[in-house]
């Protein structure tokens, strides 16, 4: 839970789209090995947040400051491609909402959950096998299905071997989009629970987008509420979740179906 | 008692404001003063409404006190949890106090046996050790042993809430907060549970609790606070 400096430090942060904002005036701190949620409706900005802080959207004001695993603080903004690129290949993750988008889907699943290691320099065949295989044993995906496609797949089954390619390589955040969202019930839970597993295990950092508050009161330590592209309230998530202060907070909470 | 409390609260105000009722104000309580200190079970008396359960959520963090102080004293010194932020509360819940309610929180997926084991193992109990203790637990409060390995969302009201005490009694933390952990347990279940605050209150642990039935009270209750007693003037004139 701990650390000794925050992994993620965002100030003033905004994306503009043309003559408007799509997230502004967006501060945060994310620590080691800890889960942050961000919530809202579509249109909230939070998508658009999670592309500034994973570099998908320009940063049009502020800034957004990352830790890396050798104790140096990059500023993202001003990062070039190929130092970006890095960072993509062994420290940060990204689970998209739709897994056909994070995967390669006429690559088999072996292959997809080895290539990230083969583009961190790995070439010997037999082990880069095991560790896919291992892999797919963890998210609970038979191991004779290692060499199909994840056309063939279940959405369950292929979001699960989505978050088998980005933790491979042990990366120390991971950005995620919605990623159960698109799962019926039943999966989802079972991909939660995966995930919350995981995140324990290795001690990742997540900042996890979703509009699902039960999700981030499963899955998250600290929850931010976003409504018309700022951040409205933040906090433990049990605190926002049970006492929430601000108006569209209390609307939020008060419109969770009761199960 | 000449040590510090393990629990401070002094001068704490909450009052809710109810956005969509048209900000309309709900002061629950004012001028709140309280301490536990460690090895004493304080009972939190007053009728139903009075602010009990509020007044637990504030210490665990679930609710933000509007004003006041609100002290733990963990092993690493006091923590001032009004105004504290997400990562304070987090720590003084792994290392100062526990939280144990009536109502399970049910994780799909994940078999009683482990739920129990989860706050042991988070703190740092090797996972074969932790899942032992949790198995004495469980058998304690006798939940058999072909549950064990089922998530208990299919279990009955009474189970989960036993499941649920397993969990809360079983790590070593200097404060405990107990809302209503009796609500539904028959005779035998209330006894094991009034001889778990005993063995805490040995231990040396400060508890504050709820617990409406009278005979279990008497049992546990070392002193009884009159919540009343701090409510708001603004609430009793209307």
């Amino acid at each position: 839970m701990s650390g000794p400096a925050p992994l993620l430090q965002v100030r003033g942060a905004g994306h503009r789209y043309g003559d408007r904002f799509g997230c502004r005036d967006v501060d945060l701190d994310l620590w080691p090995g800890e889960v942050l949620a961000v919530v809202g409706e579509s249109g909230s900005g939070k998508s658009t947040l999670l592309g500034v802080l994973a570099q998908r959207l320009d940063l049009t004001e502020g800034s957004v400051r990352y830790r890396t695993a050798e104790d140096e603080v990059l500023e993202l903004g001003e990062l070039s491609e190929s130092a970006v690129r890095r960072l993509w290949r062994s420290e940060w993750g990204f689970v998209h909402q739709d897994a056909a988008d994070g995967l390669r889907m006429h690559v088999s699943a072996g292959g997809n959950v080895g290539e990230p290691l083969m583009t961190n320099g790995w070439r010997n065949y037999g082990e880069i096998r095991a560790v896919a295989s291992e892999w797919l044993r963890r998210v609970e995906i038979p191991e004779d299905r290692i060499d199909d496609h994840p056309t063939t797949f279940s959405g369950g089954m292929r979001q699960r071997l989505q978050i088998a390619r980005n933790l491979v390589v042990s990366p120390r955040l991971v950005f995620m989009d919605e990623p159960t969202s698109g799962l019926d019930v039943s999966v989802q839970a079972r991909l939660l629970d995966l995930l919350r597993t995981l995140v324990h295990e290795f001690g990742l950092a997540v900042v996890i987008v979703t509009h699902d508050l039960a999700v981030a009161r499963l899955i998250s330590h600290r929850t931010v509420v976003m409504k018309g592209g700022r951040v409205i309230e933040s906090g433990l998530t049990d605190r926002v979740l049970d006492d929430p202060h601000a108006p569209y907070t209390q609307l939020l909470v008060s419109s969770i179906l009761q199960g | 008692m000449t040590e510090d409390p393990v629990l401070t609260v002094s001068a704490v105000e909450k009052t809710f404001t109810m956005h969509l009722q048209g900000g309309q104000r709900l002061p629950v309580v004012a001028g709140l003063e309280l301490a536990v200190h460690r090895g004493e079970c304080v009972v939190l008396g007053g009728s139903s409404g009075a602010g009990k359960s509020t007044i637990l959520k504030m210490v665990y963090g679930n609710y933000t006190a509007d004003t006041g102080r609100i002290v733990v004293r963990g092993p690493s010194g006091p923590v001032e949890l009004v105004g504290a932020d997400a990562r304070q509360v987090l720590a003084a819940r792994r290392d100062t106090m526990g939280y144990v309610s009536q109502f399970l929180r049910c994780v799909p997926r994940v078999p009683a046996l482990e739920i129990v084991a989860e706050p042991l193992v988070e703190r740092g109990v090797p996972a074969p050790l932790a899942r032992e203790r949790a198995a004495a637990m469980l058998t304690r409060l006798s939940i058999p042993e072909r549950l064990w390995s089922l998530p208990p969302a299919t279990f009955s009201g009474g189970e989960q809430q036993r499941v649920n005490i397993a969990r809360g009694f079983l790590p070593d933390l200097p404060l405990l907060l107990l809302d209503e952990p009796t609500a539904s347990l028959d005779g035998r279940n209330r006894d094991v549970v009034v001889g778990l605050v005993a063995e805490k209150r040995a231990a040396g642990v400060g508890m504050l609790g709820i617990f409406h039935d009278t005979e279990v009270r008497a049992a546990v209750a070392d002193r009884v606070v009159d919540v009343e007693a701090f409510a708001p003037r603004a609430a009793v004139a209307v």
